[in-house]
């Protein structure tokens, strides 16, 4: 009775050490993904100029309802500008990266002014498909904009403590935060 | 600010601080004697340590404003001849040193009252041993953790004993 009950302190005693290693890794790795997001972010709003000035490699997987809403930006600004005295309004005949960014951009500044309701949802589905659209066809926005977020996984024997270390050594992490 | 902070690198710190305890000559310091202490001291640098750390917005982007004129500065100082590079150098240092304290000072307790007063820590002669080499990319790696929009994973031996010091000050009793 007395061994059984040792062992199961043991046993207890190597989960709860397990638990706190995986629960260490864990926010080591989500403060890492939360870096990587943040650093992409500040790449789009501060570097945007320049991923715009690479061309789109291909136009068929641009969402139809961003092309056709681009298009007919161009058309309300010809309504707008053709009676100006000597403006010629030029037909829009292609959609460049930095229209698709700067209307990424727009979108995702909209999105920020109600995070509920059916408009909100769908602008946030229409940012993923133009994230994975310009992940495919603009090679810059890959580049900068892309932060690599792995997903976690817990190690599940005690023996691995010793081989998965936390972080590295002279490693330092860190992220300001506004409350 | 959220951070972690990886062991020390050991190896590296205690060159530096064997250099300069050769510079010091005739000064004694002191040294770790029993294994107890030593032991502890090992336990200590292996340790990962999470942290948080408030600042003031306003004194946080002062902070990065100087850190990032900083290396202006230096850079400017580089095209100029060696001796006046050398001179410029020697007050660098200084505002090196006074803008790491800076950055010591959000990790202090508040000191509310006279009775607190003795207190007070001075978080430059806890890590005059630790201090980076003066050097535009190290304070390149000081604007980058000073920078608010994004976080930062910096490898770097020097701003982590430094920091892990100034845990100690918020965190050990």
């Amino acid at each position: 009775m007395a061994e059984e009950q040792d062992k199961w302190e043991e046993e207890k005693e190597s989960r709860e050490l397990l638990d706190i290693h995986n629960h260490r890794r864990a926010s080591v790795h989500y403060l890492q993904a939360a870096i990587a997001v943040s650093d992409s972010q500040v790449q789009m709003n501060d570097k945007q100029h320049e991923i715009g000035q690479t061309n789109l490699t291909s136009m068929d997987k641009l969402p139809r309802e961003v092309a056709s809403e681009l298009f007919q930006a161009s058309q309300v600004s010809k309504v707008v500008t053709q009676k100006l005295a000597g403006f010629e309004f030029k037909e829009k005949t292609a959609i460049t990266a930095s229209e698709v960014l700067a209307y990424l951009k727009s979108i995702v500044h909209e999105n920020s002014f109600f995070t509920f309701g059916q408009e909100s949802e769908r602008l946030s589905k229409l940012i993923t498909k133009l994230h994975k659209y310009l992940k495919v066809a603009l090679p810059s926005y890959q580049a900068k904009c892309v932060g690599e977020v792995g997903d976690y996984t817990d190690i599940t024997t005690k023996e691995d403590i010793a081989k998965n270390e936390i972080i590295q050594t002279a490693t330092t992490v860190s992220s300001w935060t506004d409350f | 600010m959220f951070y972690v902070l990886g062991p020390l690198d050991v190896e590296l710190l205690e060159a530096k601080k064997e250099e300069a305890v050769e510079e010091k000559q005739g000064m004694s310091a002191r040294t770790i004697e029993t294994p107890e202490e030593k032991a502890a001291l090992a336990k200590e640098q292996a340790t990962v340590h999470f942290g948080r750390v408030e600042a003031d917005p306003v004194a946080l982007s002062k902070l990065h404003q100087d850190v990032r004129d900083l290396a202006d500065k230096m850079a400017a100082s580089e095209k100029l001849t060696e001796e006046q590079n050398e001179r410029d150098r020697r007050g660098y240092q200084k505002d090196l040193e006074n803008l790491i304290d800076r950055l010591g000072g959000f990790f202090k307790p508040p000191i509310l009252s006279e009775e607190f007063a003795d207190q007070d820590v001075n978080c430059l002669s806890l890590v005059k041993d630790c201090l980076p080499p003066l050097s535009i990319e190290n304070i390149m790696k000081f604007a980058d953790i000073l920078k608010k929009e994004a976080g930062c994973t910096k490898k770097d031996p020097y701003f982590n004993a430094v920091l892990r010091k100034f845990h100690r000050i918020r965190y050990a009793k």
